[in-house]
Parts: structure tokens; sequence; C-alpha cells
């Protein structure tokens, strides 16, 4: 197929988007399917060297005493925003949750630091 | 909405999330929503600042204003979405030089490809196609389910350009009694008790899906937290089966069993996905295609128009790849319905632009619903569908305007 088809650039795009504002303009063209064929092109970019560092820190559980068996066990595979950003749920459910942890990514939580956790997270994120 | 003192109040979690980051104002959040919506606006690596679910892994949101800027998703507006707390792997594992993609298991003939060899062995082909995740507007589900709290915007369309992958599987010879093909990536649990993120596909399903092994994006190379070098391209499919980073291609002749195939991403075994509010299905199966969504894009919840005056509503429609047959668009809360007219088709997998326009003449609140119908007749629920999973949202949306 012809390589002009082939837009090169989301400008580009922009400008077929404006330009398909007029009610009558719009095109109806049922025939496009699936990949269409295109020109060998050699490789390109290897990213700048900039381009493969993350933003640094990350939000943490509060230095509270009732947050601390939180600091030390949910923050060690994934960040606290995990948590943080999950709705408020019920007891069963965060028990649930706090199980999931353990037995399907096998957390290292002793059984006697579950209550605790469990009662922060209900009384922070527990549906009343 | 949000009651009494707690610690993760937004104070705290955006004075937290700011440690050590670009140093962001209190203004660069948004608030979705929905209770515990506010995200810090975070800029990554080749990213415009996006909406930043979680932080390690990496999730990051679309910015729904740039679903009205252009039909294709710019590269740097894409959504982001990883599992594992080894990800994105570093730039050391991702190499274009040494990187290899390697086919084996129940085969033929094993395949280790270079990106070169990938590139010019094989007929290159792209696809306009929609990614979007499994619980893109999980946030929005009610009752509120567990999982990635995101609004509408873990969504994106690109053009996709590398090589089928039916001709890669086919190159490979696989053997008779093969059954399912899998999926690996680079990226990496950071304790080994969590599974590997692998994904399955019937084999005959992977011949046919118009699967693409991609290394460009939009004319450009996958950025980084895109899967950079190469990932697989699933038009119609959610985004869990498109592997970022994407390295091993294994041939099986059983039924794959790994945790994130089951019990992960499943769905109720029923024709809508869907279950009584609050209960547990009793069957599931694997999430597969998109079901058909749409959305007004011009204007955002509680947006001011002066009667009289001609106003152009635009907005989006896709589905899981019969391609969109028509939208109707409703000015009056659901009252009345009109069609849309549908803009450039970019192809069946593609975001399809559809406009109306609208002179209101009555003041007051309103509201805008869209809904659009696919080729095989396949519409939008008025009223939402739940799973306990919060996947596959795909209610008529309506955003409420004020008529001056
Ligand atoms: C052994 C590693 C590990 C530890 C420790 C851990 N988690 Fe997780 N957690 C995970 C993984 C893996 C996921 C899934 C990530 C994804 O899919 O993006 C997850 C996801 C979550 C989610 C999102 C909802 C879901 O089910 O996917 C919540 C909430 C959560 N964890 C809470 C916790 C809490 C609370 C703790 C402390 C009790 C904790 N986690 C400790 C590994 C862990």
């Amino acid at each position: 197929m012809s390589p002009s088809r082939r837009p090169k650039s989301s400008p580009t795009d922009a400008v077929a988007w404006l330009a398909a504002f007029p009610v009558g303009l719009a095109v109806v063209a049922l025939a496009a399917v699936g990949p269409v064929a295109v020109p060998e092109e050699p490789p390109r970019n290897p990213h700048a060297a900039d381009a493969w560092t993350l933003p640094a820190g990350e939000p943490v559980f509060p230095a509270d005493e009732d947050a601390m068996p939180l600091r030390r066990h949910c923050q060690l595979c994934h960040s606290s925003d995990y948590i943080s950003t999950q709705p408020r749920l019920s007891r069963k459910a965060w028990e649930a949750n706090v199980e999931k942890m353990r037995s399907k990514y096998g957390a290292p939580i002793p059984t006697n630091a579950v209550p605790a956790i469990v009662e922060y997270l209900v009384r922070n994120h527990g549906t009343p | 909405m949000h009651r009494g003192s707690r610690p993760w109040d937004r104070r705290n979690f955006l004075r937290a999330g700011l440690i050590g980051t670009t140093g962001l104002a209190l203004a660069d959040s948004v608030e979705l929503p929905f209770e515990f919506g506010t995200r810090p606006l975070v800029k990554y690596p080749q990213k415009r600042p996006l909406i930043r679910l979680t932080t390690r892994p990496p999730q990051l949101e679309t910015p729904f204003e740039v679903f009205n800027e252009s039909l294709l998703t710019p590269n740097d507006a894409f959504f982001v979405r990883y599992h594992l707390g080894g990800s994105p792997p570093p730039a050391s594992v991702l190499d274009p030089k040494t990187f290899r993609l390697t086919v084996a298991g129940t085969v033929g003939k094993e395949l280790s490809l270079s990106l070169e060899e990938l590139r010019n062995g094989f007929e290159n082909v792209e696809v306009v196609a929609v990614n979007q995740c499994s619980g893109n507007s999980r946030g929005h589900f009610q009752p509120r389910v567990p999982g990635g709290q995101s609004g509408h915007g873990a969504m994106g369309c690109a053009r996709w350009r590398g090589v089928r992958l039916a001709d890669v599987l086919k190159a490979a010879s696989p053997a008779a009694g093969s059954r399912q093909v899998l999926f690996d990536g680079l990226d990496r649990p950071l304790v080994p008790t969590i599974p590997d993120f692998v994904k399955s596909l019937e084999l005959e399903e992977a011949l046919e899906s118009g699967g693409l092994l991609a290394w460009e994006m939009n004319g450009e190379a996958l950025p980084w937290l895109n899967g950079y070098p190469l990932r697989l391209v699933l038009p119609g499919h959610y985004g869990t089966y498109w592997i970022k980073h994407l390295h091993s291609i294994r041939l099986v002749d059983a039924e794959f069993k790994g945790f994130w195939m089951n019990p992960a991403y499943r769905i109720p075994d029923d024709p809508c996905a869907h279950v009584e509010p609050g209960t547990a299905p009793k069957r599931t199966v694997p999430i597969r295609r998109f079901n058909v969504r749409s959305f007004l894009t011009s204007l955002t919840s509680g947006a001011r128009v002066p009667s009289g005056n001609e106003t152009l509503l635009r907005g989006i429609a896709f589905d899981g790849g019969a391609g969109i047959r028509e939208v109707l668009v409703s000015t009056d809360d659901g009252r009345s319905w009109s069609g849309a007219a549908l803009g450039r088709d970019l192809g069946r997998f593609a975001f399809r632009e559809w406009t109306l326009a609208w002179k209101p003449s009555v003041a007051g609140a309103t509201a805008v619903k869209v809904r659009a119908v696919n080729r095989l007749g396949e519409g939008q629920p008025m009223e939402p569908l739940w799973n306990p999973s919060g996947y596959m949202r795909n209610v008529v949306e309506r955003t409420p305007l004020v008529v001056l």
C-alpha cells in the first residue's frame, strides 16, 4: 500500500479531526479492516538517556503508631497509594484483601499482625 | 465526602506523594468524581503530566480532555498500567541491540529473533486500535469494588506498526496438539512469591486475532512505559493481553493455569458479564473483548452552554472490532434521541468520532447521554451492570450540563 497513507504524527490527526467538524463532511468508509501492509523501514529511536528515570519518591503511610503495621507490611511490594486510593470497603472485604496478599502473593505477614492491619483499614477506609 | 480525620486525607496524601518528585504545587492534582478520587498529576519520562493512580509500580491515567484533542491518543498522554513491582524494566534489559524475542514450546522450529530480524523477516503491517484496561472506569462502580480506581482515562487509541502475530507463530511451525500460546514480558515480580504476569490465548484465537507484535506507536518507537521495544497488540481485546516488553512466546499443549488467567481477570460467564450487585458469579471465564462504549468529549460535567446558539457536541465510540454502526445522543437526559454524524473511519478497532449540532432553547439543568450500537446490533445498557472485579463498564454515560 502507498506509504502516503500513513500519517507520521498526531498533529496531522489533530488537523484531520478539526477538519471533520462540519457535520456534512463526515465520511463513512465501511471497508477499512484489520492490519494494513506497509513498506519496511529501518529501525528508529533508541530513547534518549534521560528517558529512563522515574520520578523519585513515593507516598508512604503516616508515622503514627497505629499505621506502623502497614508501614511494615503493606508498602513492600507496592506503594501505599495502592491502598489509599481504594474505596470504603466492608470489614469482610478488607479481611479478604489482606488474606489475598498473603495467600496469592506470598506477603510475609504473620497471622498476629493481621487484626491491627484490618482495624486500621476499617477505621480509615471502612464502610460505615 | 471526607469524614472525620483520616491519615490519608488529601493534604497528607499529596504531601507524601510529592516527596522528592517534581515539586508540583497542590494545584497539580485532579479530583475524579468518586470518594478518594484525588490524584496527583505527575510528569514521567516521555509523558506529559498524567493522572497518577499508583506510584510503584506506575499506573497513570490519561486526562479526559485529551480524548477531545485528537482521535489518535498522543504517545505522551497514553495511559500506563503495570502490575509487578519490578516494573518498568530498566533500560539495561531493553537494549534493542541485544533484545531477542523467543518462540518456543510445542513448535517444530524454535525462534530467537532480534528486532532487526523481526522487522526484516516478516511483512510489516499497521492497525489503528483502541487499548483499554479491563478496569477502565472502575471507580464509577456502585457498589464500589476493590482494584485500580480508574476514571475513564485508562484507554487510548493509537496506530500500531509491527508484524503479524500469526506470521511469526506459523514460522515456528506449531506442533500438532498445540493448544495455547503464552505471552511474557520483561517486567518481573519484586518478590518470587508473586506470580509472573503471563497471559494465554487459544492457538486458534492467536492465529485469527489480527494481533501484531508491534514496535511502533503513532509513528514513533514505543515509549518506555508503553512496552519498549516490543509489545503485543491485540485489537478489540482488553489491555491485559497486550503484554509490554514482550520477549517470550510459548506454545503449550494444555490449558495454562497461571494466576493472571485464573483467578485474576475473570468475568461472570454470561453474555453481559454481570451478576446481582454484591453477589459472586457461579461460573467465570477469562475476560476477552471490549463491549460497546461511547463518550461525550467536547463538554465536561457541569459545563455551561448558552441557549440560542449552536453548540457542536462531539465525542468518541468504539467496540471490540465489529465497528460502530450508529451513535445516538440525547440532550434532554434521555427523553429523546437523535442520530449523530459519524466521522472518519480509521478502521473497525479505532475510536470513531461522532458529532451532533445542538441548539439549546430552554435554560436550566439538563444532561447529555450518548449510546452507540455496533454492526452486530450490540448496544449499551441504560443502567450499569455490576461484577465483583469492576470490569467492562459500558453503561450509557451521562454528562450533566447547565443551559444559560
Ligand atoms: C508480597 C507482596 C505484597 C505485599 C507485602 C502486599 N501486597 Fe498488596 N498487592 C500485591 C500485588 C502483586 C498486587 C496486585 C498488583 C496489580 O495487579 O497491579 C497487590 C494489590 C493490592 C491492592 C489493590 C487491589 C487488588 O486486590 O489488586 C490492595 C488494596 C492491596 N494490595 C493492599 C495490600 C495491603 C493492605 C497490604 C498489607 C497487608 C499489602 N497489599 C501487602 C502484592 C503485595
